[in-house]
């Protein structure tokens, strides 16, 4: 069993004083479904653990703002996936956060801690990326904003600076008309991670964007394949030369999942279904 | 003959209990002064123990003892049911990764938990063997060279051979001969509740209450191991969490009792979900195997031989071996010429033991396979194939054994039926059937004991232990259409060795036939001493047709309760009336098994499936399962042993397997890594039905079922694998990278 103290600020006021007082030797807690078995594992042994549950100024939903969404640090997986906006305007982020663990899983976890952990093969992580998000980030000391992309930095890495956390994320609206999507691989049904995860918005003007999980130490955009795609997203031949920039820009690992040889060619077939799936949406006037 | 209660859908009797977290498990059990222990494992498959240091730990906080081999007055007690070659703590030499080699005893299982990071091992490194071609090679180390005394000819433990006709004289006469070698992983059992046990001192012996399946098989082990009688064993079977073999055997109960012995004081040792990967698994096994059919598709011969890899130590991994092979050379069909030799080899890893199908899945999956290969070279059909082998009812196909003993083609056909055999499919959809045999143990006793009460209230006694197959509510049934008394008047008591009588196991689908035939007699006994009672105080004329139910004999004499009856004769509140049933399986001694097959366990399987050729992954869409079981005394609790079988089938056949590295370092020992299916996994559609003959020798024309679902499916959705995209997978499981492999990678 390991020892630890655990604070339930009231409000912000509170929390970041208590995460500026311990500074790394805290960790926060959001859902927890990631912190209990880092903790239990023994990757993490915080002397304190802050949980996020008890802030008043808190969101735990979906905020429709005029030039976009902001999703709430408490905002769980199920409240994000279930959202009618997120849904329609964000597709790809609804369907991978429909397939992140299990329907307990998705109750209890959050968006942000599914960011904050920072796994290469978190699924929302990978959605998100189609989206321009920017996370707001507080401390003691003030607010700062960051954009995702720089926000990760490796496996279990980020910017974050041990006094402060995420507020909120941030995502602008996008162009009309955008469809998008997530496909995952994994090796079973339920409550698996990905094996390789693929996520692909499409514009009516024939822009279109890639993320790929768990094909390198973070979730990252394919863009030379994006460019290569752009205005003749259609074109079969220019499909399949995007695909291969796509599988040259991974850099997956052997591991139990998979071999990276696998990996890389799933990051084809992926993308090549994605694709398929997000212009079929767009054409067929879903994504209006 | 109308029943009240059997073949009816009784709600299990212990549901209630169960759903609402009342039901005590192992791991509820808390005793006063209990030391709780936790265990240091090896961090290596094969080593020397140079050096064990606890000198830390003896001093720790809440720590009441430590043991490693050292602290053992003198040799390390050895155990096992079939060969007593596995220490209660690793002395000298570790021979599996996670075996473990201290304990720590103290107040708390937190402080016995923290105060193993004390603990300090020094080993020499020695080569692990992981694999049948490893264990066997040249020159290869022995794992058991000295320490057991027993004749190991280069890792084999022991080998079994079968044989009828003449395999070598009959190849002529063969228009194909195919030979081929199929591979089964080592799989884990996967089940929710982890090994716990609670052992105590009493009567100058010692209590053991653990979630076993076996406890008399328990009771002699732990007897023979600590040198104990009998009588001084006294196991008591918690309700089991699931257990599908990994705890039918002895695990942690042997050094759970020594050490409540040692100490004086009540020892419990609850280990996690991760430590159950290193405490069992089923057998790996490769299988080469030659089959000689005629132009027809009709078999001639089968050679097999069949390497099962077992683990650093026997269990009862030995016995399956013995059991696979005897039906691995035929499996359900007329083989007039078989040849099969098994072996039974050692290996650096988790011991293996028991497993629901008890060595029948590896060899069906081998057998069931050539099936499916044979039919493309004849150019007929999965179904047809099979139609064309299967023997008719009464005919023999073991030499020397009870005859089929069921209508398999009509079971068979049923199947075919279900899963619209023969219509056409879409691109990348394939089916495919299949049929899994299995024979119970043989000559095995059970024995039960029911008591009418006063009250006219029913005690059933019987040794089976309830682990979610529904036993207690089998029993209940038998009791209650026997005494026509409802089932909330019948109560079973499981287990207990000195509170019920001897039973064999809980295993090999045996309960229902075997110990509900011994709770049918045992009922037919208490009516047998009603009737004579009644007899005896002239209530009713000795040659006098009576009935003897609902609470009531009734004589043309008149009518009287049970609870009159027993007072007239015994006296008021004095005593019960106690009926004794037995059940023998027929007992052989000229026979290899020692016994003949009471029943044969058939089930048929039809699978449908869909593959993404892109990713290689393989959706089963339709499972279809009939089973023939003679009689289902509850048809949904039949239906779910089916089904949950065939969901654990699709474990192995789709996704499972324990990885071992190159050291014999287990890589996947944890449900994060190891998967097995969920309820998302679970078929779109998924169809049970029953042939219902009452052909079989279980109360009411019942045969056994239980394992029978897990044996069958793996081959099915292999060969629908092939037939919706041409690929011939002979390694299991069928993972995406394996089947994208094949198709991308020829
Ligand atoms: C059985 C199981 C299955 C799972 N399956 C999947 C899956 O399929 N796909 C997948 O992507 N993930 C999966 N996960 C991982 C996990 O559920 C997700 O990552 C989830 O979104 C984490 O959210 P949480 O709110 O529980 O985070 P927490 O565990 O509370 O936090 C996660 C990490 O982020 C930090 N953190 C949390 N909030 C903040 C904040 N506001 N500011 C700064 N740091 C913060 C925490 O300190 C911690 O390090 C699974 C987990 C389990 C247990």
């Amino acid at each position: 069993m390991k020892r630890f103290n655990y604070a339930e600020p009231k409000n912000l006021v509170e929390l970041v004083a208590l995460l500026h007082q311990y500074g790394a030797s805290a960790s926060i807690l959001a859902g927890g479904t990631d912190l209990i078995n880092h903790i239990s594992h023994g990757k993490r042994s915080p002397k304190i653990v802050v949980s996020l549950r008890g802030v008043a100024e808190l969101s735990n939903t979906v905020i429709e703002k005029s030039e976009g969404i902001e999703i709430g640090v408490l905002a769980t997986l199920t409240t994000v996936a279930e959202h009618p906006l997120v849904r329609q305007r964000y597709t790809a982020l609804a369907e991978a956060a429909v397939k992140v663990g299990s329907k307990q899983i998705r109750n209890r976890g959050t968006v942000v801690g599914n960011v904050c952990n920072a796994s290469p093969a978190a699924d929302t992580v990978t959605a998100l990326l189609l989206f321009d998000p920017v996370l707001s980030v507080l401390a003691e000391t003030g607010r700062r904003t960051v954009a995702l992309s720089d926000f990760l930095l490796g496996p279990g890495q980020t910017s974050l600076a041990a006094d402060e956390l995420v507020e909120s994320i941030f995502l602008p609206t996008p162009i009309e008309g955008t469809a998008s999507t997530y496909r995952k691989l994994s090796r079973r049904e339920g409550v698996d991670l990905a094996t390789v995860g693929v996520a692909t918005s499409v514009e009516w003007s024939g822009n279109i964007r890639i993320a790929l999980g768990a094909v390198g130490p973070k979730a990252f955009r394919a863009v030379a394949a994006e460019l290569q795609l752009k205005g003749n997203p259609r074109d079969m031949d220019n499909i399949e030369s995007a695909i291969r920039l796509a599988q040259v820009a991974a850099e997956p690992i052997s591991d139990l999942r998979a071999s990276n040889e696998y990996r890389r060619e799933m990051v084809g077939a992926l993308l090549r279904q994605a694709l398929q799936q997000a212009l079929a949406r767009c054409k067929g006037g879903e994504c209006k | 003959m109308s029943l009240e209660f059997v073949g009816k859908n009784i709600q299990r009797t212990d549901v209630v209990q169960k759903v609402t977290g009342a039901t005590r498990y192992a791991n509820d059990i808390s005793l006063e002064g209990m030391l709780h222990g936790k265990l240091y494992r090896s961090e290596h498959a094969h080593a020397r123990i140079l050096s064990i240091n606890t000198d830390l730990v003896r001093q720790a906080e809440g720590v009441a003892a430590v043991f490693t081999a050292k602290d053992f007055s003198a040799s390390v007690p050895l155990f096992g049911p079939v060969t007593e070659d596995q220490p209660l703590l690793a002395e000298r030499e570790v021979k599996f990764h996670g075996e473990p080699v201290a304990v720590v005893l103290a107040n708390t299982a937190e402080a016995a938990q923290n105060a193993l990071e004390g603990i300090h091992a020094e080993y020499e490194i020695l080569p692990a063997i992981c694999t049948v071609e490893a264990a066997l090679a040249e020159g290869a180390p022995l794992l058991h060279a000295e320490a057991t005394g027993l004749s190991c000819n280069r890792n084999i433990h022991s080998s079994y051979s079968y044989e009828w006709g003449n395999v070598e004289e009959c190849r002529a006469s063969c228009a194909h001969i195919i030979h081929n070698t199929y591979t089964f992983p080592m799989i884990h059992h996967s089940m929710i509740e982890p090994y716990c046990v609670i052992a105590y001192p009493q009567h100058g012996g010692v209590v053991i209450e653990s979630p076993v399946q076996h406890p008399f098989i328990l009771r002699r082990v732990i007897a023979s191991a600590l040198k104990l009688k009998l009588s001084q064993v006294r196991v008591i079977p918690t309700d089991i969490g699931g257990g599908f073999g990994a705890k039918g055997y002895s695990k942690y109960e042997p050094l759970a009792a020594y050490l409540a012995l040692q100490t004086g004081k009540p020892v419990k040792l609850s280990l996690s979900m991760n430590e159950s990967f290193f405490a069992a698994r089923r057998l790996s096994a490769r299988v080469a195997i030659e089959s000689g059919f005629d132009a027809k598709g009709v078999l001639v011969f089968q050679d097999v031989v069949a390497d099962y890899l077992i683990g650093a130590y026997a269990d009862a991994a030995p016995r399956v071996v013995a059991k696979g092979a005897y039906l691995g050379g035929c499996g359900p069909y007329k083989v007039p010429n078989v040849r099969i030799k098994a072996n039974a080899i050692y290996s650096n890893t988790v011991p293996a033991t028991a497993a629901r199908g008890f060595g029948m899945p590896q060899m069906v999956w081998a057998i069931e396979s050539q099936l499916n290969e044979a039919c493309r070279r004849v150019g007929i059909d999965a179904l047809e194939i099979r139609l064309r082998n299967l023997p008719d009812k009464g005919e023999v196909f073991v030499p020397g054994d009870t005859p089929a003993d069921g209508d398999w083609k009509q079971g068979l056909k049923k199947a075919a039926a279900m899963i619209d055999w023969g219509a056409a499919t879409q691109k990348n959809i394939g089916r495919s059937i299949s049929i899994g045999i299995k024979n119970p143990i043989p000559a095995a006793v059970s024995n039960a004991i029911v008591k009418l009460h006063a009250d006219d209230s029913v005690t059933v006694a019987v040794g089976t232990t309830e682990m979610g197959q529904g036993a207690r509510t089998v029993f209940t049934q038998i009791a209650a259409e026997a005494f026509l008394l409802p089932v909330d008047r019948i109560t079973v008591i499981m287990g207990d060795t000195a509170a019920v009588p001897f039973d064999l196991c809980t295993a090999g689908s045996r309960s229902t036939v075997s110990m509900g035939n011994a709770v049918q007699q045992a009922c037919n006994d208490v009516l047998r001493q009603l009737r004579e009672m009644a007899q005896e105080l002239e209530l009713i004329k000795p040659d006098e047709e009576v009935k003897i139910s609902g609470g009531l004999v009734t004589g043309c004499g008149g009518v009287i309760s049970y609870p009159e009856l027993l007072k007239k004769y015994l006296g008021f509140n004095q005593g019960e009336v106690v009926g004794k049933g037995i059940f023998k399986g027929t007992k052989d001694v000229s026979h290899v098994l020692g016994g003949l097959t009471d029943f044969w366990e058939v089930i048929f399987t039809a699978a449908e499936v869909k593959v993404e050729p892109e990713t290689g992954k393989v959706t089963v869409s339709k499972l279809v399962n009939v089973s023939d079981l003679g009689k289902a005394i509850n048809p949904i609790q039949a239906k779910s042993q089916e089904e949950g079988g065939s969901i654990m089938a699709m474990g192995h056949a789709l996704m499972e397997q324990l990885i071992y590295d190159d050291k014999g370092l287990l890589k996947n020992g944890g449900s994060l890594d190891y998967r097995i299916p969920t309820a998302m996994d679970v078929p779109r559609s998924m169809q049970s039905a029953f042939i219902e003959n009452q052909d079989g020798p279980g109360p009411y024309g019942a045969k056994g079922l239980g394992e029978s679902g897990a044996i069958s499916p793996a081959p099915a959705i292999a060969d629908a694998v092939r037939d919706a995209v041409g690929v011939h997978i002979k390694d299991l499981p069928l993972t995406p990278e394996k089947i994208w492999r094949a198709l991308h990678k020829r």
